[in-house]
Order: C-alpha cells, then structure tokens, then sequence
C-alpha cells in the first residue's frame, strides 16, 4: 500500500468506477457509512451510472441500489458550472480523462472534498489539483475500515468473495489490493500494540 | 464573458444535424425537454454537467461548446448534408458523427504517444494527366517500403501509416461507399462503408486515399457504389487500380490463355474482386474485349474473402468481434488506445470513452483484442 490507511477523509467526491466498486460489495459499502463516510456524485457521473449503463441493459439491480442511494441523500448528487470546466488545468488534461473523472476532479477542489477512484491517471492528475493526501481508493477505504474495526477479520473472505461474484459482469478484480490492504492494517495494528 | 447565444447556435446545430428530438435527448442523457429547448433559446446556462452529458451525447469535444471556437469538424458536414442530405439517414449521421469523433480520438492518441508518420505531399512536378494517378500510386507505394513487385499486406494500416484516420463502419445507405472528409483537428480522415464486402473496400480505401491526395480543396467527397463520370472519381479509381494491381507487376505475367483459375488466383493475391481486375487488365491492354465479357459474370467466393480482423476465430467471438469492427474499432485503433492507456497516458474512464463503450463493457471489448485492463494502488 502507497497510502497511509490510517487516515482517510469522509467526504468524498466518486468517479464511476469507485461507485460500483463500492456500491456492488454491501459489505463495504455498509462499513463505509458506519465509519461516516458521505459520497457526492456529480450529476455527469449520475449519467453514466444511470443512463448510460441503463442503455446497455445491464445490472437493473445495481442501479436500482444507486437511486435508492441518492433519494436516500446517501449519495448526494452535485452539479459544477461552465466556469469550473473553463479552468485551465481542467481544459489542458480533457483529453487524457473520462468526463466523469474530471467533473469529479473539479468539484472535489470546488468544495475541499477528497476524489475517491480506482483509475492510475485519474489520481496522478487528482494529485497535482487536490494534493496527494486529498485522493483516495477503494483499497485505501477498505484499509481504513480494517483498521479502525468496521471491518473486521472475519469480514476478510466474506468481502473478498462478495467482491468476486460482483465480477460476472467483468469488472476489474481488486481482491488483490484488499488483501494488502487488509495486511496492512493488521501490521500497523500489531505495531500499534507492541508500542 | 461566456457568450450563451452561440452556445445555444452550437446546440441546435448538433441536434438539428443529428435530427434528434428533444424527447429522444431527453431519454438519452435525462435533461429535461424544457431546460433543452431554454438553452437552445439562449434563456438559461447549461451547468458544467450538462455541457459534458452533452458533449458525450452529440460526440463533440466540450471546448467547442463552452469555447468562442466558431466550428467543428460537424460543423463543416453541414454543407455535406445540405448536398447529399437525402442520402445519409439519420443512423448514417450518427455514424458520420461518431466517426469524426474517433478520428479526432486517434489524432489524440497519436499525438500523445509521439507517432511519427510519412506524410505524402503531391510532387511539384507535374505528371501528364492521363497516368497521373498511375505515378502517384507508384510513389506512394514506394513511400510505404514496397517493392514493385511486392503483394500488399495490410492496405488499411498501410495508409494509416501517411498520418491518414481511417476507419471503417456499417452505413444504412449501401449506395455509399466511402466518404473524404477534411476534420479541421484530425486531418485528412476517410470512411468506408463496412456493409461492402472486404475486396470492395480495398478498392474505396484506395479511391478514398485519392481524393484525400489530389482533392485537398475540398473539405469533403462522397463515393457512391456508382460513380459517374466525374474526373476527379476516374482519377481516384486509376490511382486506386494502380495502386493495388501496379502495371509493372501484371505487364510481367505470361498469360497466353486467361482462365477462371488463373483470374482467381490473381484476384486473391491482389486482394480485388474478379471485375476491378478484369478492368484493370483491359485498361493495360492485358485482356481482350471478348476475354472481358466472358470472364466479368465470375465472382470470387466468399470464404476467400475472409476479414483477416476475424481470420481463425471460434464463430461466437468473430460474431461479438464483428459487431465491434462495425462501430469502426480496428484492431489498429484498440491497440493504438490501449498503448496509451497502458502508459498511463489516458485513464481506463477515458479509454472507454474513445473506443465509444462503457468502462462496464470495456474490459469485454479489449478481451476480443487479446488486451486487459490494470490495476495499479
């Protein structure tokens, strides 16, 4: 793990991908809220999770979950203006970005919320906007979980094959990044102790 | 100081152009029928994410929409579809649509992954005008690495290699072979009808590379299945017949009695159908009138025909790679977008983005290309 596990902002700004990771595992998700984590969606990503994937005819269940989730005011959906996209930095990096990373990108500096998504390029950019210790993962956010006891060692497996079944629809497997996640907090756990 | 007026110009001509309902918008991107047709008015602005739900529905790249920029490459189809509206259904123009928009994508990816290509320039000198379209097709292949007599390989990444955006995608009207159009940000971009059969779009590449050459004034062509007499359409086809079956290689053949066999044989090695070759060798003098008419009924068959994109695949994946191949993802393009991707020039959200999937279907579009999707924390 590159991230410090022990600390983690509640109130983050989710690109799409971090938004199925999450919301697919009901063991995370329902850990994420006990440790008061609160999740804003801009509404171009409300479009790709709602219209867009509804389109394609795939997972009802999924999305389902994510309007409940909003009308629930559990994901709070956000809008940004033209101005925001006029920015410089925003307008300078479109083409190395999903849409969706960028209106994320834009409203987490806007209102000093963290960024939390699973795409590489996406954090490298969030880092240079936000600072590094305002972007975050879902391994990060499992870490966290494990470390602070919302999570704990009896979850481990069930998480992991929660997680796998989510794959049918060939959704990328972050089982690995769980596990060192989930390492990692037992190791600074131990460390904690022994001081 | 965001002028709404032109915003709203912009999004009427996107949505005119695509003739697209507000209601058919609305049920796409979840923009309400009355906050549509306010922007288009000019009465209220649009949020940031409105702009970029938008962009995505109308592939456009959103600078245009919240930029004074005054054109897009759509923009200039407009002139297109004022000429050969009735030829282009509302599908062909949302595949026109999408095609400007990967080949923008590409000259993207291109740019960022530092591509160099061989970019060919007209000679100042000037050929006599009957075998003008013979030269260039000789300096062209030449320019390529060929040797006289050597077989073309793969003819559509051959041109890509020149810094052209080609790609090929299913269009409704089949009287359409191909289209040139000049994108004021990509380049020189050419389309081919994928609803042709493979050896057919050999020969419109090759005649689409021809007007992209010669016809740089226009900022467009469109090829019909039948195309009239026009000189810029018999220059495009010489250059296309010599580029594909050069004069040198079929003047060298001892042929003294033409068969069935011996056409088929050629046509394949050629990667032509049976009457472009019959024409070419008529044109050479090759062939006599009598051989023309006896030989011009004789078709290849299809399996010698095969998408070399499909070649030697289990028929359930060369059926989902297929429907791929129709949306115009070359496995030139995937890969090119893949590099950049796997880089960490580009993000998986944005790779799904231009190759025009949801990053949901990402992973299964790149499985049918042998690529995969990382994971890096």
């Amino acid at each position: 793990m590159n991230s410090d596990i022990t600390k983690l902002f509640l109130l983050n700004v989710i690109d799409s991908c971090s938004v199925w990771n999450i919301l697919s595992s009901p063991i995370i998700y329902h850990a994420s809220i006990q440790a008061g984590c609160y999740y804003a969606v801009t509404n171009y990503v409300g479009y790709e999770c709602l219209y867009k994937k509804r389109q394609k005819k795939h997972d009802g269940a999924i999305i389902t979950k994510l309007e409940k989730e909003i009308a629930a005011k559990k994901f709070t959906s956000c809008d940004i203006t033209i101005d925001d996209l006029q920015e410089i930095g925003i307008l300078k990096n479109r083409k190395n970005l999903g849409k969706g990373e960028l209106s994320s990108i834009v409203f987490a500096k806007k209102t000093r919320q963290a960024f939390l998504t699973d795409d590489k390029k996406a954090r490298a950019l969030a880092k240079e906007v936000l600072g590094s210790e305002f972007v975050q993962t879902t391994p990060h956010l499992v870490g966290f979980c494990f470390y602070k006891r919302h999570l704990l060692d009896g979850d481990f497996n069930a998480l992991i094959a929660e997680h796998q079944a989510s794959l049918t629809s060939s959704w990328g497997d972050l089982s690995r990044f769980f596990k060192e996640a989930y390492v990692e907090s037992l190791r600074i756990g131990l460390m904690e102790r022994q001081i | 100081m965001f002028d709404l007026n032109l915003l709203a110009k912009k999004l009427t001509g996107c949505r005119s152009r695509l003739e697209y309902s507000y209601l058919e918008i609305f049920e796409r991107t979840g923009i309400k029928e009355d906050r549509l047709k306010a922007f288009e008015q000019a009465q209220i602005e649009p949020t940031g994410d409105e702009i970029l739900i938008l962009a995505d529905f109308f592939r456009e790249d959103y600078k245009y929409f919240i930029s004074n920029q005054q054109s897009s490459a759509s923009e200039n189809t407009d002139s297109l579809y004022r000429q050969f509206g009735a030829e282009f259904t509302k599908e062909d123009r949302r595949t026109v649509q999408e095609f400007l928009y990967i080949c923008e994508c590409e000259a993207d990816v291109w740019s960022l992954l530092e591509e160099n290509k061989r970019s060919y320039k007209l000679p100042d000198r000037r050929f006599p005008i009957n075998n003008e379209a013979e030269k260039i097709a000789d300096e062209v292949r030449i320019l390529l690495g060929y040797k006289q007599n050597e077989l073309l390989q793969n003819i559509f990444d051959d041109f890509r290699m020149l810094g052209l955006h080609i790609f090929r995608r299913k269009l409704h009207n089949s009287n359409l072979s191909g289209i040139f159009i000049q994108h004021p940000v990509a380049g020189k971009c050419v389309l081919v009808n994928y609803s042709e059969d493979l050896y057919r779009q050999n020969f419109t590449v090759s005649h689409e590379v021809a007007h992209s050459i010669f016809d740089t004034n226009q900022r467009y062509n469109v090829s019909f299945t039948k195309d009239g007499k026009d000189i810029k359409e018999i220059r495009a086809n010489r250059f296309a017949a010599g580029f594909l079956m050069p004069a040198a290689v079929l003047k060298k053949l001892k042929v003294s009695t033409w068969s069935e066999q011996i056409l088929i044989k050629l046509a394949v090695q050629f990667q032509v159908n049976i009457i472009a070759l019959l024409y070419r060798l008529k044109f050479l003098k090759l062939i006599t009138q009598q051989d023309f008419d006896k030989f011009k009924g004789l078709k290849l068959p299809k399996a010698l025909k095969e998408d070399p994109e499909l070649k030697d695949l289990p028929s359930k994946i060369a059926f989902a790679k297929m429907q791929v191949l129709e949306l115009g993802l070359s496995a030139t393009y995937v890969r090119k977008c893949h590099e950049a991707y796997s880089k960490a020039l580009i993000s998986q959200s944005r790779l799904a983005e231009i190759l025009l999937t949801s990053e949901h279907e990402l992973q299964d579009v790149l499985a049918l290309f042998n690529l995969k999707l990382v994971y890096e924390f």
